[in-house]
């Protein structure tokens, strides 16, 4: 109870002086911006750490564009009104997703195989099972670049990049070389290390059973004009939420993008301690509106004008084949149903969009919505 | 049905069972007091399932689970998020195509305001439905919900060029054919008819969203020796229930098969008054061992041992393919996972199984289990402890 209490106290005291670094300059300001604060976390359920960390106490946001942003609390109970916990294994479990997906034909990365103990399977079969047959199907599968990465994931953990050089398996971040059978005993003990971990992975979706599944899919790459803008050739993805109402009419809610701005092969921001921004984008357009960096000095995320590994102006940048991936979205939100609520990460590539994942829990701070939740509520 | 009515149907039952033997009386007593209060029987599942039947031993009690017992085991084992794995046939068969796992091939999957055909295209528009059926649909093809209960709104149809013939299932009747766009009319108003009413939805989903959508797959044959068997060329599955226990093994823990008797397209046993049966099969060797059919005068379900079409005695019977069948059952098993617990239905074909459908909430009543699962027992054992306590 003490420590509650001294946690709110504190809460009131960064508050405190984040509005007065904000309204350092105007006078008078300040009661405003303090009322702002007590509105949005009595009636929307913003702490005060959103508040701050996503700029809502900047001066310059105008009550109509606050009111397109959504706390977490918000978001999360939106989600648990709409989405049936039944259906959250269809995308937080990758495999399900992926599936779905190849049947419907929606475009994805190519797999080449789940990798999965007691055993996996190539697509359309066979299954395979221990060492030997899993070095010879990899020996005899392998595309030049792939990707691996957990099927039951959070954050981008556990996913890796690598290129095949004759007999050499080449990981893209740190350089290791395997061979096959190294390869193959890599992704043995990831399986076995995400089994053990299967509570902390799983944990919405509530398994009783580990699970070391771990998806092997061909390497994709950005649209050239994406790699011109972040320096990087992996995928920054698109997050497209669509939503489906009462009424069965299907629109996207949110729109942004998670822009690779180092050199790591996932796009995950993961509050800008990935070096990745989070950019919000204009529905109706496909052009970036705020860029988000990493939690500045004074507690919010820095605001980006120009990407930091290119040094060209997000104002200048429309996201290339925007409307084809908003209509991939719509296409995707109708194959998933009766699951209404999706927040899907979309790859553009040079062939046009691929849809990477989707997530039932998805999260769009920093960046708001382009709809404001009441309106959902309502229709 | 009042705790009186309860008491009074067990004293019948006991007093029919122990008719022949007057010291009988005591010892089914005894265990109609231990299969209540110690496994959750009711008083009507020890009637209908034959459990006071003296001739059945202590030991052949112990592969039985009351339904209380498998609801709990399921309910501890499988994550409620994985429902939709397999109450949501669109979505096991996805799983089963991307593992390679043989189902019936899929023409389309029919929703609203979009459907597509596997692989693609999506399909939207009248026009767009029309052109696609005409030229997909083959032979002979099956349509049913893709979330559905007890094989409701399920519906077979022939076809002879342009025409398609309904067969027995759909509102038209068997009598007139149709056209494509009557058939495209037909799907819209069988979609429409589920999608408003919720009751047609698996109530464990809790969806908070109606849905249209229909699976539209050509229809599969029983093996000839089935069909010889039941006198129907339509499938009578294998109901085969897995279970990945916690060492990750995957264990065929029940087999038994749904067996067509009827003229009904489906081989749904609905306690008997489907008129199909329910028989046992011995998991290591394929045969028949006992079979069930509806519910007699006595109160229980009445034992078939020739199947009246063939003639054939059931303990004569060897499921085909039977070997093919446990590994597809336990290949299913474990590309499934984390989901740990299916009861597959499984048809069996002249070319091999078949994965019909998975079930999350499986029934087995009134067979048996395949073996004394341990997991059943330490769930009673549990409930044991904690009423001590």
């Amino acid at each position: 109870m003490i420590s509650r209490a001294m946690g709110k106290a504190n809460a009131v005291a960064q508050l405190y002086d984040h509005i007065g670094r904000q309204v350092a300059a105007q006078s008078g300001a300040w009661a405003k911006l303090f009322s702002r604060a007590v509105r949005l976390y009595r009636d929307h359920g913003f702490s005060v750490t959103e508040l701050i960390e996503n700029g809502l106490l900047d001066p310059a946001l105008s009550d109509d564009e606050l009111s397109y942003y959504a706390s977490r609390q918000e978001q999360v109970d939106f989600i648990t009104r709409n989405v049936p916990y039944s259906y959250y294994s269809l995308t937080a479990d990758q495999s399900v997703a992926l599936a779905t997906c190849r049947m419907a034909g929606l475009p994805t990365p190519e797999l080449v195989a789940v990798y999965g103990e007691p055993e996996g399977f190539a697509p359309g079969g066979p299954m395979i099972a221990g060492d030997a047959q899993w070095t010879s199907f990899l020996d005899g599968n392998l595309p030049e670049k792939f990707f691996v990465k957990p099927a039951i994931g959070m954050l981008g953990q556990g996913a890796a990049a690598y290129r095949r050089e004759g007999a050499e398996i080449i990981a893209e971040e740190g350089g290791e070389r395997l061979t096959i059978e190294g390869l193959q005993a890599s992704l043995s003990q990831s399986a076995a290390k995400l089994a053990r971990g299967y509570r902390h992975y799983g944990v919405y979706l509530g398994l009783t059973r580990p699970s070391g599944k771990i998806l092997i899919q061909k390497r994709l790459f950005s649209h050239p004009e994406i790699v011109a803008l972040s320096g990087s050739d992996s995928l920054s993805c698109l997050r497209v939420i669509t939503y489906v109402d009462k009424n069965m009419k299907t629109r996207i809610i949110g729109t942004a993008m998670k822009l690779i701005a180092g050199k790591g092969v996932t796009d995950n921001y993961h509050k800008g301690q990935t070096g990745n921004i989070w950019a919000s984008i204009d529905a109706a357009s496909g052009r970036i509106g705020r860029a988000h960096g990493p939690v500045s000095a004074t507690g919010s995320y820095e605001r980006l004008s120009h990407h930091p590994a290119t040094g060209r102006a997000f104002s200048e940048f429309r996201v290339p084949l925007w409307e084809e991936a908003c209509e991939l979205a719509i296409r995707a939100a109708h194959v998933f149903l009766p699951h209404p609520l999706i927040g899907w990460d979309i790859a553009v590539t040079p062939d046009g969009p691929v849809i990477i994942e989707g997530n039932s829990r998805w999260t769009i701070l920093p960046a708001p919505l382009q709809v404001r939740l009441s309106e959902l509520e309502e229709s | 049905m009042s705790r009186l009515d309860s008491v009074r149907r067990l004293a019948r039952e006991i007093r029919r069972r122990s008719e022949n033997d007057s010291g009988a009386a005591g010892r089914i007593f005894r265990r109609a007091w231990d299969l209540h209060f110690r496994e959750g029987f009711t008083v009507t599942e020890l009637i209908e399932n034959g459990l006071l039947d003296p001739a059945l031993s202590a030991e052949d009690l112990r592969y039985f689970a009351s339904s209380r017992q498998y609801v709990k085991l399921i309910d501890r084992t499988v994550p409620k998020s994985y429902y939709c794995l397999t109450a949501d046939q669109s979505i096991t068969l996805a799983q089963c195509r991307m593992a390679g796992l043989p189902t019936p091939p899929l023409i389309a999957v029919f929703d609203q305001p979009q459907g597509y055909a596997p692989g693609g295209p999506m399909l939207e528009s009248r026009d767009q439905w029309i052109a696609y059926l005409g030229q997909a649909l083959p032979e002979h093809f099956f349509v049913k919900p893709a979330i559905g209960m007890l094989g409701r709104g399920a519906a077979v149809f022939r076809r002879e060029g342009d025409r398609l013939w309904p067969g027995p299932g759909t509102a038209r009747g068997e009598d007139a054919a149709l056209s494509v766009s009557d058939f495209y009319d037909w799907l819209m108003a069988s979609a429409d008819e589920l999608y408003r009413d919720p009751a047609n939805f698996d109530p464990y989903l809790k969806l908070t969203r109606p849905t249209r959508k229909l699976l539209i797959e050509e229809q599969l044959f029983s093996h000839p020796d089935l069909a010889a068997f039941t006198g129907s060329r339509n499938l009578s599955c294998v109901r085969a229930i897995t279970f990945v226990d916690e060492e990750m093994n995957a264990r065929v823990i029940s087999t038994s098969m749904k067996v067509i008797a009827s003229d009904s397209i489906t081989d749904n046993f609905h306690k008997g008054k489907s008129g199909n049966y329910w028989a046992q099969i011995d998991r290591e060797s394929g045969y028949f061992t006992t079979a069930f059919g509806p519910i007699g005068p006595a109160g229980d379900y009445s034992r078939i041992t020739h199947h009246p079409r063939s003639g054939t005695a059931f303990r004569d019977f060897r499921i085909p393919h039977w070997e093919a069948v446990m590994k597809l059952a336990r290949d299913a098993a474990r590309a499934f996972l984390p989901h740990p617990s299916i009861g597959w239905d499984i048809g069996i074909t002249a070319e091999g199984p078949v994965l019909v459908e998975g079930n999350t909430r499986w029934t087995i009543l009134p067979v048996s289990f395949a073996e004394q699962v341990p997991e059943v027992r330490q769930i009673h054992e549990k409930t044991d402890k904690r009423r001590s306590r």
